[in-house]
């Protein structure tokens, strides 16, 4: 073996394991944390004298702090809410995000292109600088603090991308399959709903995964869309949970679980999904 | 007209509900955000707003802040592109050529191990890296600190730094770095996974008579890999510039302890987080308006640079 490839094999592994611990890092302090009891973390009660803990396995392992956080409403009240949320956008964006790009790609006119930039193109704007219109919209539409308002505004956050990678898909579509729909007398919603759809399974589990993944962990349209406390999703409550738990730490790390949790479900599909689906719609065109 | 024109005519409106909402959330913005930023606005009152031309932007160019924040911005996405890229290109080709034909199963539990911070929601990833820097609020140690304690290297760390404690978030010298490291560790997996799907794709006959030639792995990496991976870097990139005038959540997750972002003396502030800052916390409308602007130039400025630079990628 030569030294060319002794020394790749350090260099690689070393980097592996560069990143592989810092990926270690949170999971474990995660998980060490959130199966510990209050006094354990904090040396007091039955562990006064013992010392902190913070880093170390739990003296004793528990579900107390998990007990504790659903104690706590908001909690299940925004479980619930990143759960409409996330659902609705996904129904939404798959199927607008499908029929407009079907349109696109397969019943083209002159003026298509020009709209295809139009919406594609969208991409390159800065979400964070569309919020300042986004709260006044919404106002307008009197939509704050409605579940309407906050769909509505991730639906077109996420529009343009979903539309870029439909449309990817769909250019490859065989015509023939379509004029065969028509040609049997098929509306365009039967054609699509009928036909196309059912053809699109891996670019709808791959839209469908990457935008339950981006609405769940959302934050900034909540920000400035949901304002009141019982309309908040996850990530406010755990923005604004990080004083009210500063001497229950163990209950925050049981909410880092919790919230993670349907992350971690989705995760072997994610995996699959987004190297195809990304690379499609990276590299073509 | 032909009767199939009319038809995909007719069948256009089916994207008008799309049309619609793109163009009033992304696109109505910008000429929205144009026009109050030339006004004094405060707490989105436009009536009670002075018209004050380009005073806004003329304090704008005045702001420390902002130039620090523009600054923040640029190292973000200098050590994205030229760290992070770099390391996720790296460990895609070690897997894709050196694990993945004879070593399945532990490129299957390797890549799980190395995605996970990516599906994990980033609050959650902010504040676990925000705990492990920080007690909260004095409510005890983080495990940074009673690490350094507990091996008793805490005055080599304040001495290596040039800080006065290991409270690094605090530490108005230090507190963006570790905001720049955790950000840029936390897209890797993402990037990794991209750049395997391109590797995998090049033919093995390639990389078969090559090694005939006499390549090793470094000689294969360079001649070939990176060569043929142009387009999906060039791609990575693009993605990374626009990306880096967004990045929000985990950089105002890891410095806002329960308020307000933008860490010791606005240190960590990057473009997007200052202009929410004064948008929606200062309320000074007007004012944000102006960011927002500055923002989009910014972004759209890079983008058409870097198409020029490399016209190939997407």
């Amino acid at each position: 073996m030569d030294l060319g490839r002794i020394s790749y094999k350090i260099a690689m592994l070393l980097l592996l394991i560069l990143v592989l611990f810092l990926n270690f890092i949170p999971i474990y302090q995660i998980t060490v944390n959130a199966f510990k009891g209050i006094d354990d973390y904090n040396g007091a009660g039955e562990y006064a004298g013992q010392g902190v803990n913070v880093f170390m396995p739990p003296r004793r392992w528990t579900l107390s702090s998990f007990a504790y956080f659903f104690e706590e409403t908001t909690a299940i009240r925004a479980f619930l809410n990143n759960v409409i949320l996330s659902v609705s956008c996904v129904v939404i964006l798959e199927v607008l995000g499908a029929i407009t790009a079907l349109v696109l790609a397969q019943y083209q006119m002159r003026f298509t292109n020009r709209l295809v930039q139009f919406l594609i193109g969208a991409q390159a704007i800065p979400i964070v600088m569309t919020m300042l219109t986004t709260f006044r919209v919404t106002r307008a539409l009197h939509w704050l603090d409605t579940y309407q308002g906050a769909v509505v505004a991730l639906s077109a956050q996420f529009l343009p991308f979903v539309i870029f990678l439909f449309y990817s898909y769909y250019l490859d579509l065989s015509r023939e399959i379509l004029e065969a729909a028509e040609i049997d007398g098929a509306s365009f919603l039967q054609t699509f709903f009928r036909v196309v759809l059912p053809m699109s399974t891996t670019i709808v589990a791959t839209v469908g995964i990457l935008i339950f993944i981006f609405v769940w962990a959302t934050y900034l349209v909540g920000l400035v869309v949901l304002r009141k406390e019982e309309m908040y999703i996850l990530s406010q409550v755990i923005q604004n949970m990080e004083i009210a738990l500063r001497l229950r730490i163990p209950v925050y790390f049981a909410s880092f679980v919790v919230f993670s949790l349907p992350m971690l479900a989705v995760a072997r599909w994610a995996q699959r999904y987004i190297s195809t689906g990304m690379l499609a719609g990276a590299v073509k065109e | 007209m032909t009767a199939q024109e009319r038809r995909n005519l007719f069948l256009h409106l089916f994207t008008l509900p799309a049309i619609i909402l793109i163009a009033v959330y992304l696109y109505y913005p910008i000429f929205d955000n144009a026009y109050l930023s030339l006004f004094d606005i405060r707490n989105f009152n436009l009536q009670q707003g002075a018209f004050v031309g380009f005073e806004n932007y003329s304090k704008l160019f005045r702001d420390p802040i902002f130039w620090r924040a523009m600054r923040n911005t640029v190292v973000m996405l200098v050590a994205t592109v030229f760290i992070q890229l770099p390391i996720a290109f790296l460990l895609a080709d070690a897997l894709a050529n050196h694990v993945h034909e004879k070593h399945r199963r532990l490129e299957a539990w390797l890549l799980l191990f190395l995605f996970i911070p990516v599906v994990m929601p980033t609050p959650v990833l902010a504040k676990t890296w925000r705990l492990f820097f920080t007690g909260m609020h004095g409510a005890g140690y983080g495990p940074f600190e009673w690490m350094a304690v507990n091996f008793g290297i805490e005055e080599e760390i304040t001495q290596f730094l040039g800080t006065e404690t290991v409270l690094l978030l605090g530490e108005v010298k230090i507190a963006f770095w570790v905001v720049v490291a955790v950000q840029t560790w936390a897209r890797i997996g993402f990037n990794l996974l991209i750049y395997r799907s391109a590797i995998l794709s090049i033919p093995a006959e390639i990389y078969e008579s090559a090694e005939i030639d006499g390549a090793g792995p470094w000689t294969k990496l360079l001649r070939i890999t990176i060569p043929l991976g142009r387009n999906v870097i060039g791609a990575t990139i693009v993605l990374a510039i626009l990306g880096v005038f967004q990045l929000f959540d985990m950089v105002w997750l890891i410095t806002a302890g329960g308020g307000l972002g933008g860490g010791p003396l606005n240190t960590t502030h990057l473009l997007a987080t200052y202009m929410y800052t004064r948008a929606f916390v200062d309320l000074r409308t007007g004012y944000g308006a102006a960011i927002a602007i500055t923002i989009l130039v910014a972004a759209l400025s890079l983008s058409f640079i870097q198409r020029r630079l490399f016209p190939e990628s997407t």
